[in-house]
């Protein structure tokens, strides 16, 4: 539990959160602001993923298609239905549990874990090719565009707007969704659950031997983290505001959410957290090399996986546990 | 492990300094896709942006005032890696970092250009874009005319090309260079708002005029193996294949693939035949390829061999259609500046709209309704090509024709 959780969770995620929550008032530029609501947006994706492919072991490769479930269900029943922002966000969230549950159900049957990485990316692409052909609906590669940001917000007279060019508001937006995400996962993983899906993960025979129904369980996890996935989709489709089936549910999503999570720690966590942090704010930052910034993002990546393999959480556990001795 | 978190983070965004520029220079940004599949394109609309802002500050351009007084600009080209998201992020930095007073972006992809339009009204930036063709994106203009009264697109509307195809077979039906058949129509295009939305407009108007879609076969950005789609199409037996891709090494193979299947009906190509290496590489299987849009050809028009003279001393590569479409965007954006006399943004936006400019490829004035390039006719236009002996011959409309139609 101590590794996946890391020392003192609780206080680690509250400083974090502390630290993220005073940014916006010290840092006033949009691009800065921009560049890490896209880091929280895809931190909840990634500990959502993470959730069934690290804490569970079940190496899934089709979350990005929750991402996208979530971002077009929200978009569409706020557009055609003209249902607040606020409401829908949880309809996504609900249509991507409802996925997971549907295709958890094959999966459970799938014991060799290849084979369920295949089944999910295929599920990915045909969500990805539904998207692309019901074009009436989604308007398919055209993009789907005039998704309504989130309604804004009256707090004791300041107007706090959202959307693509609100940067104030949508980080603090984001925020509180991560801050949220990332309570509800630690309150869920320091418990009964959590021992259970580490149980789970290390071997399942031994945790069916200690009645645990591992049908359920593995159902609900993977319901429960599709909509974590999906929530995030939500959340982006009403920042953007504009999606296409390519950009989110592409094999671009899934390459870079899963270098995050690779990078940040496979199974801690924290991890997903500092690879959402560092592969965001560094291909960011990575602008001023100019045509070399892809050479570098990828080097960075490769040197991370093989120097700390177990990720960035990995390793700064490690120092810490070498300084306590 | 909360102090190491900050510092990574401290690290990383120390990268991003301000950058410096002479302080007279007006800084321009522009946003491309120069990673990733449409990097080709990026790239030499990139060199076209670049080619133009050396020319404006060198006092070698076209100025709206020859001999007078014009601004000089500081240009940044940052990468959208095609994704909207990341062309958002390239946009604020270059509004917050390098306090741009226009914006060119997006190059070339609508749906990138779609997520920069909110941008538009929220920093009081004009922003002109490029390529992008989408007619969604001058729907998005029409549907609220105050707040992207700042937008300018500078290419015409995907329904130009539609309309290009449309009279062009109507013409070559009369004239016998297709046979009409059962009236049946095939497409081939890629997975993308570019081939979509070209198909889409061309299928509204020949079903209009009696023809039948038979086949739509949609291929990711870069495919290559087209033997499952022309299996398919053999059976369907269409009088007209139309195919639409950015890419050229999937123009190449489809091309190929379609002579060696020996595919009933003509085949009608768009945008990926202008790529200068598609002549190199598809050999004897383009002979009597009949594709659109030839709007830049240094081998027939004597200013675009005097341009890709320029391209190859710059940048040692030769010039494209994106090349020619970069270098006069940019030149629209640059004669807006100096005409509104300083970087108001209304001023400029206004400039931009009352461009009326003829350019490389044709002549560049806005439809003030949807503040979009108006395309074919005396504006932007669309000729049809076909090559012959290995080389392109504008082939229609027939008063500019260097070639006749070969059946």
């Amino acid at each position: 539990m101590t590794e996946m959780l890391g020392r003192r969770p609780a206080l680690t995620l509250l400083l974090l959160i502390a630290v993220l929550a005073v940014i916006p008032f010290v840092v006033t530029n949009p691009y800065y602001l921009h560049v890490l609501t896209i880091f929280l947006l895809f931190a909840i994706f990634a500990s959502g993923w993470n959730l069934t492919l690290g804490i569970l072991g079940l190496k899934t490769l089709g979350h990005h298609a929750f991402f996208a479930l979530g971002a077009y269900g929200s978009a569409m029943l706020s557009h055609y239905a003209g249902v607040s922002p606020w409401a829908t966000i949880w309809v996504g969230a609900g249509i991507a549990a409802l996925a997971g549950l549907l295709i958890g159900v094959p999966i459970l049957r799938i014991r060799s874990m290849p084979h369920v990485a295949i089944v999910t990316l295929a599920f990915a692409e045909i969500i990805r090719l539904v998207l692309a052909n019901l074009k009436d609906w989604t308007r398919g590669e055209l993009g789907f565009w005039g998704i309504d940001a989130m309604p804004a917000l009256n707090l004791g007279g300041t107007v706090v707007e959202f959307g693509t060019g609100k940067p104030f508001g949508s980080y603090l937006l984001a925020l509180a969704f991560f801050a949220g995400v990332h309570a509800l996962l630690l309150v869920v993983l320091r418990g009964r659950i959590g021992l259970t899906l580490v149980a789970m993960r290390d071997s399942e025979l031994a945790a069916e031997s200690l009645a645990v129904d591992l049908t359920r369980w593995k159902l609900g996890v993977f319901a429960f983290s599709a909509a974590i996935v999906g929530l995030s989709g939500a959340l982006y489709a009403h920042y953007i505001q504009i999606l296409t089936p390519t950009s989110t549910v592409g094999p671009e999503m899934l390459v870079t959410l899963l270098a995050m999570i690779i990078v940040g720690g496979v199974g801690r966590f924290t991890g997903p957290i500092l690879g959402a942090l560092l592969l965001t704010v560094v291909g960011e930052a990575l602008r001023e090399f100019g045509d070399y910034r892809m050479l570098l993002y990828g080097g960075i990546v490769m040197l991370f996986v093989l120097g700390a393999p177990r990720g960035l959480a990995g390793w700064l556990a490690l120092i810490g546990r070498r300084r306590a001795a | 492990m909360l102090r190491r978190l900050l510092a990574t983070s401290a690290l990383a965004l120390s990268f991003a300094a301000p950058l410096t520029a002479a302080a007279q220079d007006i800084p321009v940004g522009a946003i491309a896709p120069l990673t990733g599949p449409a990097a080709n394109s990026g790239e030499a609309l990139r060199q076209g942006f670049m080619l133009a802002v050396k020319e404006w500050n060198e006092g070698k351009a076209d100025y709206v005032t020859p001999g007078g007084a014009h601004p000089t600009v500081a240009l940044t080209v940052e990468d959208n890696n095609s994704k909207p998201e990341v062309g958002v992020s390239a946009a604020q930095r270059l509004i917050t970092r390098n306090g741009i007073k226009l914006l060119i972006g997006d190059a070339l992809h609508s749906h990138v250009t779609m997520a920069l339009m909110e941008l538009s009204p929220q920093f009081d930036l004009p922003i002109l874009s490029a390529e992008p063709v989408s007619t969604l994106i001058a729907d998005k203009v029409k549907s609220d005319p105050e707040k992207y009264a700042l937008y300018w697109k500078g290419n015409y509307n995907s329904s130009a090309y539609g309309e290009t195809v449309h009279d062009f077979v109507k013409w070559a039906l009369e004239n016998g260079v297709i046979a009409e058949g059962g009236k049946k129509l095939a497409f081939v295009i890629e997975d993308t708002d570019y081939g979509h939305s070209n198909a889409d407009t061309i299928t509204e108007l020949f079903t209009a005029d009696g023809w039948t879609v038979v086949a739509t076969e949609a291929v990711p950005a870069g495919s290559t193996d087209f033997y499952p789609q022309l299996t398919k199409l053999k059976s369907a037996a269409p009088d007209l294949t139309l195919s639409v891709f950015t890419a050229v090494n999937s123009g190449v193979s489809l091309v190929r693939q379609i002579a060696e299947q020996a595919m009933p009906g003509r085949h009608m190509a768009i945008y990926y035949p202008t790529k200068p290496e598609f002549m190199d590489q598809v050999g004897d299987a383009g002979k009597g390829l009949i594709w659109t849009s030839l709007q830049f050809a240094p081998d027939v028009v004597p200013a675009h061999k005097a341009f890709d003279d320029k391209i190859q001393a710059e940048f040692g590569n030769p010039a494209t259609y994106s090349h020619a479409h970069g270098y006069c965007t940019m030149m629209i954006g640059l004669r807006a500046l100096e005409t509104a006399g300083g970087t108001d943004p209304k001023a400029v936006s206004d400039a931009i709209g009352a461009t009326d400019y003829n350019c490389l490829i044709g002549r560049f004035k806005f439809d003030p309704e949807d503040h979009t390039v108006i395309g074919g006719g005396e504006y932007l236009p669309l000729p049809v090509a076909q090559v012959q002996s290995g080389v392109n011959q504008l082939i229609w409309p027939q008063a500019n024709a260097t070639a006749e139609a070969v059946k």
